[in-house]
């Protein structure tokens, strides 16, 4: 819209408001002119919205995982804690096998399997070195790193850094086949950035420190993309049987770890 | 189209955020921008007040005001704390009220553009202030100011009007000055 338009605009809703504003019709053209001339019409920057977008993106994943992760876990606490009481432990079993069935087998894992899947990461790691690396940024804050070797992906390392901490997930891989994960959560003592002065600053006593950071990690084990154990930040081996929460989470990792797969394919086309 | 996405949303789909990011993101950096004043400023602020609506969208009730009332709420509340977190600037609502000597950063461009109309801004109140960039920089309907500033459009178009006698009234003088210099 042209200037003279908007000017006139203006007046008009503004002699609306109030009609005597007609008498200073002079004063007010010039005053709106200068605002409107002081319009620093202000743009976002492409690469700053894109990046944000990226980043809600991620968040917005993220945070979606948490709620799934948390509902299942209330559906699980409203299984054992009130359904069982209430209609007993055998139609309580039949009605958990009955909605979780698809999810995962209820068969016994081989402890043989996790000790072939933990030899398999101790080899992975130790033959990073001479695996061809490369890296893919997810968003701002997020990166992910992948290793392969001639015969396909060994390892995938997903990093999301925050200001108060990061979560990184290894994903290691056997014959193109999602074997374990390592989830860690390091969280921070204070922001990355609250550093002496800041503290100082802001009359606290205590600023960034890395060697204060709280580190948790969790360890996922897989046979043909199913979660056949889960070992949690305490280092309490779940009975993946009595427990949905598992399979669902194996389901997310599965999925999360074919997403980056299928990200990190498309860049490179 | 905007409640679906929102009722998306708070079923848990946050995916469809990005529709809601989309269609406020341009609209929330200006409004930062201008009581900012700092480009780099106004992205950390635009980016903490979409982070802070993703995770509160659950908690966003349309029966209490409109989700762009809630949106401008969250960023307009940003910006106060981001004076307050600083000892120079914590009695400050927005750049307009900074002083002159202050060492808080403002573009160099954005400043000289405001050169002729900063002595009048600095006049009125923050939220005077806000009625008068929505109006005529943002171009912004009444109905749309009332929706973000969460009154009446009556309510807005009288503030309007009494920011624009101040005004009128501070501008008066120069103006005759400048007349009496040509």
């Amino acid at each position: 819209m042209k200037m003279n338009v908007k000017i006139e605009n203006l007046l008009e809703e503004l002699y609306q408001i109030n009609p005597d504003f007609k008498a200073h019709e002079k004063t007010l053209k010039t005053l709106i002119k200068e605002l409107l001339e002081s319009n620093p019409n202000v743009e976002m920057e492409g690469s700053f919205s894109d990046l944000l977008r990226e980043k809600i993106v991620h968040k917005a994943s993220q945070l979606k995982d948490q709620k799934a992760q948390k509902s299942n876990f209330n559906f699980n606490h409203f299984i054992k804690q009130i359904l069982f009481p209430f209609t007993g432990g055998v139609l309580a079993t039949v009605m958990v096998i009955s909605v979780i069935n698809p999810l995962f087998e209820t068969g016994q894992f081989d402890p043989a399997i996790i000790s072939g899947i933990e030899a398999r990461i101790a080899e992975v790691d130790a033959s990073l070195n001479t695996c061809v690396k490369s890296s893919l940024t997810l968003s701002e804050e997020s990166t992910a790193t992948f290793y392969h070797k001639p015969e396909g992906l060994q390892k995938i390392k997903e990093e999301y850094l925050g200001e108060t901490g990061k979560t990184i997930h290894k994903y290691f891989y056997e014959d193109e086949k999602l074997a374990h994960v390592i989830h860690e959560t390091h969280e921070y003592n204070r922001p990355i950035y609250w550093n002496e002065t800041k503290a100082t600053e802001m009359n606290d006593d205590e600023f960034f420190d890395p060697e204060k950071t709280v580190v948790k990690s969790s360890a996922y084990y897989f046979e043909n993309d199913r979660l056949i154990q889960w070992i949690d930040e305490e280092g309490a081996v779940i009975n993946i049987e009595q427990d949905i929460t598992q399979a669902l989470q194996g389901n997310h990792l599965v999925q999360r770890s074919q997403a980056l797969i299928w990200r990190y394919d498309s860049k490179k086309e | 189209m905007e409640s679906k996405l929102i009722q998306n949303c708070q079923k848990g789909h946050l995916e469809d955020f990005t529709g809601l990011y989309d269609a406020y993101s341009k609209a929330i950096y200006q409004f930062i921008y201008y009581k900012t004043h700092h480009r780099e400023t106004a992205e950390d602020l635009t980016s903490l007040t979409f982070m802070k609506a993703l995770k509160g969208i659950e908690k966003f009730n349309s029966d209490k005001g409109s989700f762009k009332s809630w949106l401008y709420q969250i960023a307009r509340n940003n910006v106060i704390d981001h004076y307050r977190s600083n000892k120079v600037t914590q009695n400050l609502e927005d750049a307009w009220d900074l002083k002159d000597d202050t060492q808080i950063e403002r573009d160099a461009d954005f400043l000289l553009r405001i050169e002729a109309v900063e002595k009048y801004m600095k006049k009125l109140k923050p939220n005077q202030r806000e009625v008068v960039l929505l109006r005529v920089w943002g171009d912004y309907k009444f109905r749309e100011i009332a929706q973000i500033m969460g009154k009446s459009e009556i309510a807005c178009k009288m503030s309007f009007k009494r920011v624009i006698e101040k005004l009128r009234e501070d501008f008066t003088p120069f103006m005759l000055l400048m007349l009496f210099i040509k």
